[in-house]
């Protein structure tokens, strides 16, 4: 069947050939001679009739871990390669993917996915309900690193009464599993790509052909898809370009179509460019965490007077130039029905409160110093910290910045080595269960470090429980007022993601929310006009 | 001869080791560990199971104490094994061919370019001392060597590449798509890099003329009615020449390690972008095998230029 061609090295080659360039003379004049065969400064791209689209991508994925949220990069192009039982469409709307539909029992417990028939990889090994049940099963062990592996250790078994069929039987009911499901990372996977680490296989509209590592993937047309028929893109390069800069530039020179990963820096140029569109979406959440284990920050009030001094509004506009929303509260998605207004403007800038609050907790007019850890990788993270600095200094607190690469972050975070941090929380679904990541859990960098987490534990599992409605909407509405009395964190607001894509491109869509990075799944609807 | 550079290969031998040792060191002394970068990946990367971390770590022999690691670290390299790259999971030798051979092209592209303009400039300016022209180059090579490679790498990028359009502002291909192509894309990059190897050639071989020319023997050559052009190629040129080709050979390691800025400027696929998507993945392996190959190509340029040194003029003595 279809083969990956993985470039071999050609370092051999490739000195000879740079031992040959040595000796050449006119060195222009090979160049020149190249513009007539290598295409114009344009030459990258390709024409909208062959449909093939280029993307400059912003990273070359750290690997594809069946189930581990390995970044964004990692989703994206999972989103085109695999697929799970469910997928997202266009609004983030749950919608049939190898599963063309499925039962739920009225008591929630158990779920019935009919696949479709004959599915394949494609390597073109059958896709049955072992697959899935193979899968599934590796995704509930902790040790293997599943992003959502809670939800996956609450199924009590697979059943697979044949070929097409899948019954999930659950220990207890979870109202967002459809939406786990279609997550991009829990998609199904064929025997061999489970605990693999490789170029990743799946059985979606998509199949990587060609990977040179460090440079780019080729993907083409998975003839084998279920619905091969509807994809028009013929293929996809996707070169690895980690500079923001350099993305933007390619993207404006023509040289790729398509870029994703857009820093807000960037968007003006972009809405400026011709035959360019710029799409945003509201993103993750940003906040600023507490280390609760130690010193001033572990006593609330403390937290709460930092609450109050923290300026969203100039947050909002140094992290995301003013595109993001600044809101406070649970990190919940504006969108969804369960965002509450009235939490999300509880911490109105309040000095004079901050003040009190600082006095009551035994610090009249501040008087102590914090480390704010931060990172220079990312755009807006940096920026952030000096914006909180100069708030703490107004009430007596000193912030003194530590920055480094992210790695450095995710080192100090993980260890708890920091008073403050410029951080988010974890949500992988747009779905107020996913708040879970937030505050439950081993001590990781996602999350404040010491959170008390019996504060919340309870009310998380009867959310995660309960049927959409109002009474889950009252459980989350008690959870905030929790929150906004405890302060484990401050959210911010919810920043932006964007892609930036040539006018010819149709039929992409972003999907506002957490779940924003997989909103390359509506590529394979997608197609290049003249 | 032979004894002398057996010595400097053996010298080169202890350097290349405590280079190993200090890298080794250093890479680990950095706050993050490759098996959560890989967990936990770049932006947008959520929550993992630290379990997942610690089970990965065992899997790459990260829990081990740092000692046994150095060792077998040691040991494979006596065998001629670099290690594994953590992040590719594939011999580290194979992962830097590629991108080696990439950096090579742009670095001896930028040598012919910078060396052929810089010897011109130099030589031209150094035979006619306070001439206009004199002036005009040497505020030339002075803008060169004060100007940061990457500054001119984006002045190219930006203006010939993206304004004008006459190269790729960015990009590569790969030379099995044809070397036309190939160096279509390669060109900006080099010049880009040529720039300040250009500089120091133009600056030396400047110097170097003007000191040839107030020799003794090239008054009395000129003395003796030879032709000036004579008089230049036989007596200023030759014995000019020598303190160029060392600077010159010296700068090889230099123009490696420039490549890391420029690169990623054209995002050029080469061993400088290589090895910072190492360090930023703390991906030990690749890290210490890049490491160790510009310490042994620096060490072998620096062994050649004395030797080719020694042939140019048989007066120095080892």
């Amino acid at each position: 069947m279809n083969t990956l061609h993985v470039r071999p090295s050609r370092g051999g080659r490739r000195i000879a050939v740079a031992a040959a360039l040595a000796l050449a003379v006119g060195l222009a004049g090979c160049a020149g001679g190249s513009n007539n065969g290598g295409g114009s400064n344009n030459g990258g791209g390709s024409t909208a009739a062959d449909q093939t689209l280029t993307i400059g991508f912003s990273a070359e994925p750290p690997g594809f871990k069946t189930g581990v949220d390995q970044g964004s990069a990692n989703r994206q192009v999972t989103t085109l390669v695999r697929r799970g039982l469910l997928s997202y469409g266009p609004e983030g709307e749950v919608v049939p993917a190898l599963a063309a539909e499925y039962e739920v029992s009225e008591d929630g417990l158990t779920y019935s996915f009919m696949l479709r028939e004959g599915l394949e990889f494609s390597n073109g090994d059958p896709l049955t309900s072992a697959d899935v049940k193979r899968t599934f099963e590796y995704l509930a062990v902790p040790e293997n690193g599943a992003a959502d592996q809670t939800s996956f250790a609450n199924v009590a078994s697979i059943d697979t009464p044949d070929d097409t069929t899948v019954v999930l039987t659950l220990s207890e009911p979870q109202t967002a599993l459809p939406k786990v499901l279609a997550n991009p990372l829990n998609s199904i996977v064929p025997e061999e790509e489970v605990d693999a680490d490789g170029v990743p296989l799946g059985a979606g509209p998509f199949m990587v052909t060609e990977y040179e590592k460090g440079v780019s993937y080729t993907l083409e047309a998975n003839p084998t898809y279920y619905d091969a028929d509807s994809v028009e893109l013929e293929e996809i390069e996707m070169t690895f370009m980690a500079d923001a800069q350099t993305r933007v530039k390619a993207l404006i020179s023509g040289q790729v179509q398509f870029i994703d990963y857009v820093p807000a820096a960037d968007y003006a140029t972009l809405e400026n460019a011709n035959g360019v569109t710029l799409d945003t979406a509201y993103g993750l959440y940003g906040a600023l965490q507490f280390n609760l284990t130690e010193g001033p920050i572990a006593i609330p009030e403390v937290r709460q007077a930092i609450a109050y001094a923290l300026d969203l509004d100039a947050l909002n506009e140094v992290g995301t130039l003013g595109y993001g929303s600044a809101n406070g509260g649970l990190p919940i998605s504006q969108e969804s029905e369960y965002f509450d207004e009235e939490q999300a403007n509880h911490f109105a800038r309040d000095l004079a409160k901050s003040e009190e609050l600082l006095a009551a907790a035994g610090f009249p007019g501040g008087g102590f110093s914090v480390t704010l850890l931060t990172n220079s990788q990312y755009f807006g993270h940096s920026e952030r910290a000096q914006v909180v600095k100069a708030n703490l200094e107004e009430i007596g607190i000193t912030a003194e910045i530590e920055t480094g690469d992210y790695a450095n972050l995710i080192a100090k975070g993980n260890a708890g080595s920091y008073n403050l941090m410029i951080g988010g929380p974890p949500a992988s679904i747009d779905d107020p269960s996913s708040l879970t990541g937030a505050f439950i859990g081993e001590p990781t960098f996602v999350r404040s470090f010491g959170i008390n987490q019996d504060l919340y534990a309870g009310l998380l599992d009867a959310g995660a429980k309960t049927p959409d409605g109002p009474e889950r909407a009252e459980i989350y509405r008690e959870l905030g007022e929790i929150y906004l009395q405890d302060v484990p964190f401050v959210t911010w607001g919810q920043g932006t993601a964007a892609y930036a894509y040539t006018d010819a491109l149709e039929g992409f869509e972003m999907i506002n929310g957490p779940s924003v990075y997989s909103s390359m799944y509506s590529l394979a609807g997608a197609h290049l006009t003249d | 001869m032979i004894r002398y550079i057996l010595l400097r290969l053996g010298l080169g031998v202890v350097t290349v080791w405590g280079v190993v040792t200090l890298v080794f060191l250093a890479v680990r002394a950095v706050p993050g560990g490759p098996a959560s970068i890989i967990l936990q990946g770049g932006a947008g990367g959520g929550d993992v199971n630290p379990a997942a971390v610690a089970a990965l770590e065992q899997e790459l022999g990260l829990d081990q104490p740092i000692l046994v690691q150095y060792v077998t670290y040691l040991g494979g390299l006596l065998r001629g094994d670099l290690g594994n790259s953590i992040k590719y999971s594939a011999p580290v030798t194979e992962i830097i061919a590629s991108p080696l051979g990439n950096t090579v092209i742009l670095v001896l592209v930028a040598i012919v370019i910078g060396g052929v303009i810089g010897l011109a400039f130099g030589l031209m300016s150094g035979n006619w001392p306070g001439s206009v022209l004199d002036r005009v180059l040497s505020g030339l090579i002075s803008v060169a060597v004060s100007t940061p490679g990457f500054v001119i790498a984006i002045f190219l990028s930006l203006i010939i590449g993206l304004s004008l359009g006459w190269f790729p502002s960015l990009g590569y291909r790969s030379p099995e798509d044809g070397l036309g192509e190939f160096l279509y894309f390669a060109i900006l990059p080099s010049v880009a890099l040529s720039f300040g190897f250009l500089a120091i050639v133009g600056r030396v071989a400047r110097t170097s003329i003007l000191s040839v020319r107030r020799e003794d023997w090239v008054r009395t050559a000129r003395g003796m009615g030879l032709a000036r052009t004579r008089v230049f190629r036989r007596h200023v040129f030759r014995n000019a020449v020598n303190p160029v080709v060392t600077v010159a050979g010296l700068q090889f390691g230099g123009l490696l390690g420039a490549t890391v800025l420029i690169e990623q400027v054209f995002n050029w696929p080469g061993i400088g972008s290589t090895l910072l998507n190492a360090i930023n993945g703390r991906d030990y392996p690749l890290v210490q095998g890049i490491v160790i190959l510009f310490a042994v190509v620096f060490i072998l340029t620096n062994l050649l230029v004395d030797l080719l040194y020694r042939f140019l003029d048989p007066r120095v003595e080892g």
